[in-house]
């Protein structure tokens, strides 16, 4: 029972310790993610469904991340505005629902985008490789700023439990403020929790830590 | 000692068990007599090598002796085991029944006196499953090599043994695989040789005995399941089969025979086995390809229960991993008339293989036939409801699939008088009102999505549920209701206490009725109660939480305060003694932390929902509070509770994606209580027979000491009374004149004279 509580001040203090060493003594060569790492327990993944779900994090924990957009026409030209990147039917076509060329696609980039009006004959165009991936595109409307997209979907991070009871996810980098990894941890948590059916009581252990550094324990 | 060996050869000669005895006791002193039994048994090998046919007596019994004792010889019978193997598997056709049990018996013997390894064994005894006609011996080899796999994984796990095993399966299973296809039905293509039928065989026992040990739990891995899912595409149909019920799981024969103890939870039991094994596939998306690959090239071979048996797993297996298989759609068009065979079946195949990403133009021609060929007037009740809910169950999988005019004729059913067409329909109509209300016309669209106006927007193909508004389900839900939260919680918190602590009934009303109330501290039973609420309300009135350092005391409390509160009272008040010195010192610091938290939330235009989540956790008693809160909000946004219920449970848990496996049941929907068929009415006539006496008069029967038939004399007296009227006798007399019933008279007068005299 003692060992089973976790408080603001203390994940705070975690969060502060952890961003001391990665900006500190052991500043690396570039920016460090911050991961949450979680173990489960009293969960068989075999017989227990499998959950997944996405959150959206107050902050940008990977503004770094490549995303692609499968565009129409339209979509095309406001890609181009903002200098973002883009395939068209045409290209997609020429995979030729080859899984090799799929799969490189799936494994260049970090997410997709796709115009409504393509998301439909995605399943059709690239056969079952997005998906298989964990990538398969978000829709984007015409009416939508891209910009405003191309943040959400930054800031969306995916909880999917495989076969083995942990499961890992990046929540900030080490140059956000300590407040922002605070609270994106903190909705994170949350959020975690509330997906596993007997919440709390799943929770096996809570970890932070840096690309390159130490865990640290939470929970 | 002396003595005793000058009769003994004479003795031991004829005395094998003595002979095997003594051995035992001292392999050392009997070497010799063992030797010499050895020899003669080198020589009987040889003989019966040259003439297979001549199987004595006694050579299986030397063969005993020399299992049973050659674990103290080990170095002399080295190569013992393998000529037993050698034998069987060579001149297995020769050899008579006893002498095949005798030989196997003593592998097992040589094994358990671990003379032979376990994969020895297998390898020996394996082979021999396909080749046995006698079904008894058959039993005898498989219940040896499941009791010998058993045994092993006893312990632990034992992955040499498992991994040999396998591999063996496995490459049985691989051999057949380029045979050319062999069919139940239809003209049976010619053997090329009897190899291909023999190696049939052989998978079909690899498959059987994988399904035996992954039923008994002994194989849970990956490979089994590899074995079999390379078994569904084995050219002969009966292996492909036999997979196949695998994935689907039904409950075979063999296994409810052998142990029908535990039938009712065996098969609870077995619906998640079969989602295991799902969830195991190597690659689910080429299972699939090639499930569907054999479906369609051997469409005009297949049976149709092996179709289907094909559907069911191919389906399963899209539902589980959310795989597309597109070209099935087009195939399955052409089974989708009303006078299909197991029509049921195979719309809840259908119905199991759509998911979330099932792109919608691909199911739209599929739910236009469904509706073409089941739902129009021209067919009967049932097969209309059989239609609307197998398009429901599709609906509600991927809402995307369905057009507008469509909906709206199918709609119009929900007035039809047969009640399981009405059910469909309002299911189908309830499902839309949930999900895309602007597919409806207006006025179908009910109170709930009119007042909630645009608010429901339908899920885009390929977006998630809800990423952002569900941040957590609860709070999204407590941010509708805030204006009732104060309340539900005041009255929570009543109720909790009513029921646990009556005795403080009256605190509670004082302290229930302002739950702002901070000061209760000392009240620690109850204050994880007071301080979520506290919280919450607080953050409802002004849109933010002031939590300062409560934080910390409040987790402690609502951690450990579900039953032992009582008991545990006071181990927690020294605790939160402890908590508020440390917390007093903390104080300053944490209300600054807080407060700057506070500024940039509110700077943020985030819903209240998600800043609580982001700077609170949340702790047990808050999902409990939060659960109740959701179940609440759904229960008192609906008029119809009861329909509502069992419907949004349905539809929640199918939007998980849980794979709920879809039956027949409910494609066909609830019935009337169905026509018994002629058997099931003679089964009944003769349940209520049992124990009655036969029907029919037993007039005169029952009274009777001995029992017999009335008499004339009986039967005249008990004749109906209207019946005696009638009869010619009296109406004659009614009907004489008088002068015959002067001369009636006038004889019996002189008849009661003769009497006198």
């Amino acid at each position: 029972m003692s060992g089973s509580k976790i408080a603001v001040s203390s994940v705070r203090g975690s969060v502060k310790e952890m961003l001391g060493e990665a900006n500190g003594e052991k500043k690396r060569n570039f920016v460090e993610t911050v991961e949450l790492q979680i173990g489960l327990k009293n969960y068989d993944p075999q017989r227990d469904k499998r959950f997944s779900g996405t959150v959206k994090l107050p902050n940008i924990p990977r503004p770094r991340m490549s995303i692609c957009i499968l565009a129409d026409q339209n979509d095309i030209d406001r890609a181009k505005m903002i200098g973002l990147e883009y395939m068209s039917v045409d290209d997609l076509k020429k995979l030729n629902k080859n899984k090799k060329l799929v799969k490189k696609l799936a494994k260049k980039y970090d997410a997709f985008l796709a115009s409504e009006a393509l998301i439909k004959q995605i399943p059709r165009l690239l056969g079952p490789g997005l998906s298989k991936a964990g990538k398969f595109p978000t829709p984007v409307s015409h009416g939508e700023d891209l910009n405003n997209k191309l943040n959400e979907v930054r800031s969306t991070i995916k909880f999917q439990l495989k076969k083995v009871l942990c499961l890992g996810v990046a929540v900030g980098h080490v140059q956000m403020t300590e407040d922002q990894i605070l609270a994106n941890v903190m909705l994170a948590i949350n959020f975690l929790v509330s997906l596993l059916k007997k919440n709390w009581q799943n929770v096996g252990s809570l970890h932070i830590k840096t690309t390159m550094g130490k865990p640290i324990r939470l929970y | 000692m002396v003595r005793s060996h000058a009769g003994r050869g004479a003795l031991l000669s004829s005395n094998l068990p003595q002979l095997q005895n003594l051995i035992k006791r001292d392999p050392a002193a009997y070497k010799e007599e063992f030797l010499q039994r050895w020899n003669h048994y080198r020589s009987v090998l040889s003989i019966f090598q040259a003439n297979p046919v001549d199987q004595s007596e006694e050579f299986r019994e030397m063969v005993t002796f020399i299992s049973q004792v050659s674990a103290c010889y080990p170095k002399e019978t080295a190569s013992f085991p393998s000529e037993l193997s050698s034998l069987l598997l060579n001149y297995y056709a020769e050899l008579n029944a006893d002498m095949k049990k005798g030989l196997i018996s003593n592998l097992i013997i040589l094994r358990k006196k671990g003379v032979l390894t376990p994969v020895d064994l297998l390898k020996t005894i394996f082979p021999l499953l396909p080749r046995t006609s006698s079904s008894s011996l058959r039993s005898f080899i498989r219940k040896n090599i499941l009791l010998e796999i058993r045994s092993a994984n006893v312990q632990r796990t034992n992955l040499k043994l498992n991994r040999a095993v396998q591999a063996m399966l496995f490459r049985m299973v691989e051999q057949g695989a380029d045979m050319d296809p062999v069919f139940d039905k239809g003209k049976k293509p010619v053997r090329s040789a009897d190899v291909s039928h023999h190696s049939g065989d052989e998978a079909l026992w690899a498959v059987f005995l994988t399904k035996d040990l992954w039923k008994k739990g002994i194989w849970n891995d990956a490979k089994s399941v590899a074995i079999i899912s390379l078994g569904c595409f084995h050219p002969i149909t009966k292996v492909q089969s036999a997979a196949l019920h695998f994935f689907l799981d039904e409950d075979d024969d063999e296994s409810s025979e052998e142990e029908d103890e535990k039938a009712k939870s065996k098969k609870v039991e077995a619906l998640k086995a079969n989602y295991v094994a799902l969830q195991l596939l190597q690659d689910p998306q080429t299972f699939a390809e090639k499930l569907f690959d054999n479906l369609s090239r051997f469409d005009k071979r297949f049976t149709l229960d092996h179709k289907i048996l094909l559907m069911q797993v191919m389906c399963r297996a899209m539902g589980t991993h959310k795989l597309c298989v597109l070209p099935f759609y087009t195939y399955l068009l052409k089974y989708l008339s009303a006078s299909q065979l197991r029509i049921p079946t195979i719309l809840a195949a259908l119905a199991t293989s759509v998911h979330a990403l099932t792109p919608p133009d691909v199911l739209t021609p599929v739910l236009r036939k469904i509706a073409h060929e089941f739902v129009h007037p021209g067919v009967g009740s049932e097969v209309v409801a059989a239609g609307l809910n197998a398009i429901r169950e599709v609906c509600t999988r991927q809402p995307l699939a369905m057009e507008e005019d469509l909906l709206g004729d199918l709609v119009e059913y929900k007035k039809s008088k047969d009640r399981g067409v009405m059910a469909a329909a309002r299911g189908l109509l309830h499902l839309y009102r949930q999900e895309m209300p602007s597919m409806l016309k207006r006025r179908e669209r009910g109170k709930e999505a009119v007042m909630k106006g645009a608010s429901i927007q339908p899920l885009a193909f390929g977006q998630e549920a809800q990423p952002n508004k569900a941040v957590i389900d609860g709070l999204d839900v407590s941010a509708l209701v805030f204006c009732k939260f104060f309340l539900l919680i005041d009255y929570l918190l009543k109720r909790k206490l009513l029921e646990e602590h009556i005795r403080r009934m009256k605190e509670t009303e004082a302290d229930g009725s302002d739950t702002n109330d901070e000061e209760s501290d000392d009240e620690d039973a109850w204050e994880g109660w007071e301080i979520a609420s506290d919280s919450d309300s607080s953050s409802s009135s002004d849109g933010w939480i002031d939590v300062s350092s409560d934080s910390e005391n409040d987790l402690e409390i609502s951690d450990s305060e579900d039953e032992k509160r009582t008991q545990e009272k006071k181990a927690k008040e020294e605790e939160s003694d402890s908590e508020e010195s440390d917390s007093k010192t903390k104080d300053k610091d944490d209300t600054e932390e807080e407060t700057g938290i506070t500024g940039k939330a509110s700077n943020a235009p985030a819903d209240p929902s998600q800043s609580i989540a982001a700077t609170k956790i949340l702790t047990p008693a808050d999902f409990a509070l939060l659960n109740d809160l959701r179940s609440k909000a759904e229960s008192s946004n609906t008029n119809a509770k009861k329909r509502k219920h069992g419907d949004s449970s349905k539809s929640a848990s199918a939007a998980d994606g849980e794979t709920i496996v879809l039956g027949e049941a409910d494609i066909l929907g609830p019935r009337k209580k169905a026509k018994a068929t002629y058997e099931e009415r003679m089964a009944s006539v003769k349940e209520g027979r049992e124990g009655r006496e036969k029907y029919g008069s037993n007039k005169g029967k029952k009274h009777k000491e001995m029992p017999s038939s009335t008499t004339n004399r009986e039967k005249k007296r008990n004749k109906p009374l209207m019946m005696v009227m009638a009869s010619r006798e009296v109406r004659g007399k009614k009907k004489a004149s008088l002068m015959e019933k002067q001369k009636r008279l006038r004889k019996h007068n002189d008849n009661q004279k003769k009497r006198k005299k």
